[in-house]
This record gives structure tokens, C-alpha cells and sequence, in this order.
């Protein structure tokens, strides 16, 4: 142990504050008292180990999952408030010390407690009736803790890093939105796939092969591979080292891959077979409501500070594809990707038309319409065009409110643009059947498709005037006539 | 020696530097001073490559920091004005984790440095319970564990007391003995005259004075001269207008301008001849509270 601790100064540190004599003693401590009580009430009679093993995945969730994530937000975070970040910026630290250092290190404490249920939890798994299902299970929570922390740094890293102006002002950075992000996608992701997969015995088919259990545990360390590049990437730019779009392009490339893998449930299709077309423009729908969502999640947290974006600006302005491949955010790379994505479901659905989909067996559509027919129309097109405009309004809605107003907290805001947009505006319009809704959203049925058009985009146009308009006359003494 | 070409950096709505074009010379003591809202923060950044310049490029022993940033790093130490340190560490493992981060495994420098920063004594201490003075140090001592050939600080003297401004001047001073080049903003300029002796003055990002061996006010002062002698009163009997002018005199000391025509041997001989006792006789050195004063008046 003390071998890695001494390899890697950042977990060196982190041990010298985390793992203190007094706070290792009371950790196992208040761990075993819980175990006692446990076997004290014991739930089940004649089987005092399952109760073991469920606490012990419990304890593990509160202290990995949750405290551990929280701790891993506010690795670089607490740095930058405490005015330390600039320092450690200076070492000879490489940018993979100090992820594994800011991943690892502010959670070594969970971590220990932690390894004592896990302990506890493989013990008790070898009087299960299912062996290798619960120790799978095991596995997939500890990938899942590693990847909830991974995405809580990451986020938090996502809206602090280049923003040079945080690392000398005396705004405090909160990451308490990030840490509820990260809990709530990380719980999604990872979490979803372990009950459903494991304990409902769903066995998940992907590109045809029934994976088994082998599926979760090798997709959570898939998507903790790549919260951990996302971390690196981060570190790498707080470093000053330049980084390419390239790995950005790759994970979009993954979430496509993977996305497109999956078979639709017979749940849902209540065994009807699709045609070949239908079934590659539902998974194209699945794909692209992942690469919008995604999108707009990076709208949201993804931050650059102002000479950064007004250098992005410049070379977007002057079509410099050689520095964009550098300077462009991440939500435009995969705003564009998402673009693609619309414009050839738009373009599928003008030359071809989904019959299955227009079944009334069809059940995926439920949420939408109890009129399932009314679903497929000649204006579907339509609808792919409106979400297009959508994202569009939302770009520069949100551009508008990070850059060109003086609002302190500007995820705040956002956060409560899209609450407006996304549910209070639904629910005041959508209530006793309003038709209006169609004027904030596209809507895919027959008679509101091109409402919806229509008034997105001048929305779209609404927003950009409003921005290009507020960037340029904020901006106005810095920059040259050919910029935004 | 540290090269600054045309230099800018903007701040979204306001230029924070505009086109500065400076050299640095290696083992300098540069005062850097100006108004708040000058720009000297921002050029310290810059300089330690945490934040790039928006347009033109430092180079720090021929080296381009914004191509290799890593490489000033290794270079520099940095003091910022409101450092921050790791408060539930003591200081001998503060200034250990920095010895490591910057790939140092020798245990003799981490003892070197604490014992440069006269810290032996409280290796132990937890930093929450350090003074300001102490704090200080232990700052400096982390800024300069890897012997970098540069060191920048950010108003290092402020909110410090007489007795630790001093003790930190003479560890400036002991640090450009053992050969590093010091780059220091402050804005008590009375304390920067005890060790400095380059000067740059920022006023709204630009450059308005800069100079080395303090020749700001000394080439404006070139034939200014102190006398001390007991009877200096008598400088005023002599009436040889010609030869130099009096500027001022208190107690046994006055200053006098010495004609162009004539040489300071010139000068001596005359004196003595006259039976002025003197027994000091040296070249008049400005003073950065004056140069400054003046710059920034006329800037």
C-alpha cells in the first residue's frame, strides 16, 4: 500500500488527510455496530446471512455512491476555493497521477469503509443459491460506486476546467448540483442495469447474442473507462496540454455502437416480428434521443471561459477546421452528430414510411398518444425538423444566459430555462388536452406537426438574434467585424 | 533571461495587457509595480504559464511557455497573492508532497529548504496554526523546493508585520545570491527598495517605465552627488555657481549637481583645496517610491 502511495504524491496527500488513526478505528467500528443490529432484528429467521448481504450492499451505496461521489465533486473543486489548484497546476504531476490522485484519493476513506462490507458481502454470497449471481452482483456495485464517483469529478471538472478566472476570484465553487447529476445518471446507467439484469433475470440481448450477467459487469467498467478518460481529458486541459476532438468523437461513436445493439424487448412489440427498415428506424430513434440528451446535458454543465469561447468563436467564424479540432466544445461535436442524426430520420421518414410502428400492438408510443395510428402521418418529417430547432433554440438560449448576461450563477439559470421550458410551460399548456403545447414542442401528430415547425423556428431565429445581438454589443471593443 | 513579446491578454470585455514588449535579465530582482487593476497579476499568470497569453509569447530561456508549458513549470516557482496551503498538513509533509510532485526523492533538500525558510524547528506543526509570517514561508519554501531559476511572488510582504517584511527581504536577497532571478509585485515600495533592482512599471495593462540597476531615476540623475562633511554649511561660501549647484542640504549632508563641463575629480580637488572636510562622497541612487511617483504622474 504505502508502494502506490508513494508513487502517486496526490494519494499520498489524500492518506495523510483521509486515512487518520482515530477515523479508521471509528469506521470499522460503527460498520460492525450496524451489522449487529441487523443480525440482532434479524429479518429473515431461518436465513440471518441475506440480510447481511443486502445491508452490506447498502452501507456500500451510502458510503461509495453517495458520500464518496460528493467527495469526488469536490476533489479539484475544494483546490480552487482553497486557492491550492494553481499550486498543484505547477508540479510535475502528469495528468494520469492526478486523475487517479483526485478520483482515488479525497475517497480512500469511503473506500476503506467500504472494503469492510465488501468483505462482509463475498463472505455471506458463499451460502447464496446463487453463487456467481451475487458475486456478479458484487462486482457490478463496486465498478458502479468507482463510475457514480468518476462522473461526480467529471462534471464538476466539466464546468470548472478552463474557467482561469475561478482559480483567482473568490467565487466558491458548489458542486452540488454535479454530485446530484452524478448520482442520478450514474444510478441510471449503472445501477438500472444491475436489478434488471441481475436480479429480474432480464437477460439482455445485444446484436443478437443474450450477453448474461457478463453484460453489466463489462458495460459499467466500459462506461467507468470512459468517465475515467473524461476525467484525464479535463486534468489535461487544466495542465495547459491542448486536446484534440478526437476521443470526444469516439465516445459518441460508442454511444452509437452500443445504443444500436439493443433489441426491442418482446415486451414492448408484444412479439410482432418488424421489418428490416423499422427496426433500423426505431434504433436510429433510440440512438439520436441519446445523442439530443446528451447534447443538452452539456449545455448545461459544459463551461468555457470567455477567451476560450470567444477564440472558438473566431476560428468557427473563419471556418479554421485545424483549430476547431481543438478548440470546439464538446455539445457542438455532438450537436452536430445529433443534427446528422435528425436530418437522416427526417429524411427516412419523407421516403419511407414505418408501417409496423402504426400497429395498434405497438406499445412503446403509449406515453404519447392513446391514438397510436395518428402517430405515423405524412408530416413525421416534421417532427425530426422540430426537434432540430429545438436543440437549435436551446444552444443559443443558453449561450445567451452563459456569456452575454451577468448572472453569478449561470448553470442556476440554466437549469432554470430548461425547467420553464421542459415542465412548466408542458404542464400550463399540456393540462385538459391544451393544444397550445405544439408552439413550445414538436409534436408528432397529424394537424400540429407544422404548428410546431412554424413556431420553433422563429423561436431558433428569436434566440440567435437575441444572442448575436447581446455578444456583440457586450464584445463589441475586442473584436474584429468578422466575428459573431 | 526572461523575454516578454508584444504580450496581450483580454479579459472577455477589457484588454488586461496590451502589446508588452520587456526583457527580464537573469539574475535581476524585478520590482514590478503599478496601480490596481494595472495588469501585474494577470502578467505573473502569464508568465507562469497557468494562464495563457491571448496574443504574443514569453520566452523564458529561449523557450516558448505556451508551446511547452511544463517546461516554465519546472522553471519557475510561483507565490500568488492569496495562496492557498494545505491547512490539515504539517509542514514537513506540505513541503514533502511538493518535493514529490515535482519528482524529488531526496529527503536532504525537503531539510535544506525548511531550514532556508528557518522552519527547522516546527517541521511538525499542523499549517491551520502557522502565522501569517510562517504561512508565508512555508509558501516560499514550496515555491522553491525544485530550485527553480525563477520565482515569482505576488505581494509577498502583505498583511506581514516589520520584523517578517524584513526577515523576508533578506531571504530575497539570499535567494538571488544563490542565483535565482526574482520577480516581485508589491505595493509597499519602500520594501522593494531594500532588494530590487530592475524596476517595471504597468499602468492599464501597459508598460510605462522599466529599467535594470535602477536607472529610471539614475540616468535622469546622472551628475547628482552626496556629500557628507561636518562643515557642509561652507558649501555655500564657496560661490562657484559654475562648477555645481547646490540642491539640498540636511545636517552634515547635501546633494549638488555637478556641471557637465566638469568631472567629480574636478570637483573633490576643488573642496579640499577649500578645507571642506568631507567625508563621504558618493553617487545619488533613486528610489522606487520616487521613480514610481514620477512615472505614473506623467504616465
Amino acid at each position: 500500500m504505502n508502494k502506490i502511495f508513494s508513487s502517486n504524491p496526490e494519494l499520498q496527500r489524500n492518506a495523510w488527510l483521509e486515512l487518520r488513526q482515530n477515523r479508521m478505528i471509528v469506521m470499522p467500528l460503527l460498520i460492525g455496530l450496524i451489522y449487529i443490529i441487523t443480525i440482532v432484528i434479524g429479518l429473515h429467521p431461518y436465513d440471518k446471512l441475506s440480510p447481511l448481504r443486502y445491508v452490506s450492499l447498502a452501507i456500500f451505496h451510502i458510503l461509495v455512491s453517495v458520500w464518496g461521489t460528493k467527495q469526488a465533486a469536490d476533489a479539484v473543486a475544494s483546490e480552487i476555493n482553497e486557492k491550492t489548484w494553481d499550486r498543484q497546476r505547477m508540479t510535475g504531476l502528469s495528468p494520469w497521477k492526478i486523475t487517479i490522485g483526485k478520483l482515488f484519493g479525497p475517497t480512500l476513506f469511503q473506500w476503506y469503509g467500504a472494503i469492510w462490507c465488501l468483505g462482509v458481502y463475498f463472505l455471506c454470497c458463499f451460502s447464496s443459491d446463487n453463487f456467481s449471481q451475487d458475486v456478479f452482483i458484487g462486482l457490478v456495485t463496486i465498478f458502479s460506486g468507482m463510475f457514480a464517483n468518476a462522473l461526480g469529478l467529471l462534471f464538476s471538472l466539466l464546468s470548472i476546467t478552463g474557467n482561469q478566472s475561478s482559480s483567482f476570484s473568490n467565487t466558491k465553487i458548489n458542486t452540488t448540483f454535479f454530485f446530484i447529476m452524478a448520482l442520478l445518471i450514474g444510478y441510471q446507467t449503472s445501477s438500472t442495469m444491475t436489478i434488471q439484469g441481475l436480479l429480474f433475470h432480464r437477460n439482455i440481448s445485444w446484436y443478437g447474442i443474450p450477453w448474461g450477467n457478463f453484460f453489466n459487469l463489462f458495460f459499467v467498467f466500459v462506461f467507468l473507462s470512459w468517465g475515467v478518460m473524461g476525467i484525464y481529458r479535463n486534468i489535461r486541459t487544466e495542465l495547459q496540454y491542448k486536446n484534440d476532438s478526437k476521443v470526444w468523437l469516439a465516445f459518441i461513436v460508442f454511444v452509437i455502437i452500443y445504443c444500436f445493439g439493443f433489441s426491442f424487448h418482446s415486451e414492448f412489440t408484444d412479439g410482432i416480428n418488424f421489418s428490416a427498415f423499422d427496426v433500423v428506424f426505431l434504433k436510429l430513434n433510440f440512438v439520436t434521443y441519446f445523442l439530443v440528451s446528451i447534447t443538452s446535458f452539456l449545455l448545461l454543465i459544459e463551461r468555457k471561459n470567455i477567451v476560450d469561447y470567444k477564440m472558438f468563436v473566431a476560428d468557427f467564424n473563419s471556418f479554421n477546421f485545424k483549430k476547431l479540432n481543438f478548440s470546439s466544445p464538446l455539445w457542438l461535436i455532438s450537436g452536430i452528430v445529433s443534427g446528422l442524426f435528425l436530418l437522416a430520420l427526417a429524411t427516412l421518414s419523407l421516403v419511407h414510411k414505418p408501417d409496423s410502428l402504426a400497429s395498434d400492438n405497438f406499445k412503446i408510443f403509449n406515453l404519447i398518444s392513446d391514438n397510436k395510428r395518428e402517430f405515423i402521418n405524412q408530416h413525421l418529417s416534421f417532427f425530426y425538423f422540430g426537434v432540430l430547432l429545438l436543440l437549435i433554440r436551446d444552444i443559443f438560449v443558453t449561450r445567451f444566459l452563459l456569456y452575454c448576461t451577468n448572472f453569478k450563477n449561470n448553470i442556476l439559470i440554466i437549469v432554470i430555462y430548461y425547467a420553464v421550458m421542459y415542465a412548466a410551460l408542458p404542464m400550463v399548456f399540456g393540462a385538459n388536452g391544451g393544444q397550445l403545447i405544439c408552439l413550445f414542442y414538436p409534436i408528432p401528430f397529424t394537424g400540429y406537426s407544422i404548428a410546431s415547425f412554424i413556431s420553433l423556428a422563429f423561436q431558433a431565429a428569436l434566440a440567435f438574434y437575441i444572442y448575436r445581438s447581446s455578444y456583440r454589443s457586450k464584445y463589441l471593443n475586442i473584436f474584429s467585424e468578422h466575428q459573431l | 533571461m526572461i523575454s516578454i513579446q508584444n504580450l496581450s491578454f483580454d479579459y472577455a470585455n477589457f484588454l488586461a495587457l496590451q502589446d508588452i514588449t520587456v526583457d527580464i535579465p537573469q539574475g535581476s530582482i524585478t520590482a514590478l509595480v503599478g496601480p490596481n487593476g494595472a495588469g501585474k497579476t494577470t502578467l505573473m499568470r502569464c508568465l507562469t504559464a497557468l494562464t495563457l497569453p491571448t496574443h504574443g509569447k514569453i520566452l523564458m530561456d529561449e523557450i516558448d511557455i505556451a508551446v511547452e508549458p511544463h517546461a516554465c513549470h519546472r522553471m519557475t516557482g510561483f507565490l500568488a497573492d492569496n495562496f492557498g496551503l494545505y491547512e490539515q498538513l504539517t509542514i514537513e509533509q506540505s513541503i514533502s508532497y511538493f518535493a514529490a510532485a515535482h519528482g524529488l526523492k531526496n529527503d536532504e533538500r525537503i531539510e535544506q529548504v525548511i531550514a532556508q525558510v528557518h522552519l527547522t524547528n516546527k517541521t511538525h506543526e499542523l499549517i491551520k496554526n502557522l502565522s501569517r509570517g510562517m504561512r508565508q514561508r512555508v509558501g516560499i519554501a514550496q515555491a522553491i523546493i525544485h530550485q527553480p531559476k525563477y520565482l515569482i511572488l505576488d505581494e509577498p510582504a502583505s498583511g506581514l508585520d516589520p520584523e517578517a517584511r524584513i526577515e523576508l527581504a533578506g531571504l530575497f536577497k539570499k535567494l538571488n545570491q544563490e542565483g535565482i532571478t526574482l520577480i516581485v509585485s508589491s505595493h509597499i515600495l519602500a520594501e522593494l527598495d531594500q532588494y530590487a533592482n530592475n524596476l517595471l512599471i504597468l499602468k492599464n495593462g501597459k508598460i510605462v517605465e522599466s529599467g535594470f540597476d535602477m536607472n529610471v531615476e539614475n540616468k535622469k540623475s546622472v551628475n547628482h552627488f552626496v556629500i557628507h562633511a561636518a562643515n557642509i554649511s561652507l558649501l555655500y561660501s564657496f560661490a562657484n555657481n559654475e562648477m555645481y549647484e547646490v540642491l539640498n542640504t540636511e545636517n552634515d549632508k547635501a546633494t549638488i549637481a555637478i556641471n557637465e563641463k566638469y568631472t567629480l575629480q574636478d570637483c573633490m580637488q576643488y573642496f579640499m583645496g577649500k578645507g571642506l572636510q568631507v567625508s563621504e562622497f558618493y553617487k545619488e541612487t533613486g528610489n522606487i517610491q520616487d521613480a514610481y511617483l514620477k512615472t505614473i504622474k506623467n504616465a
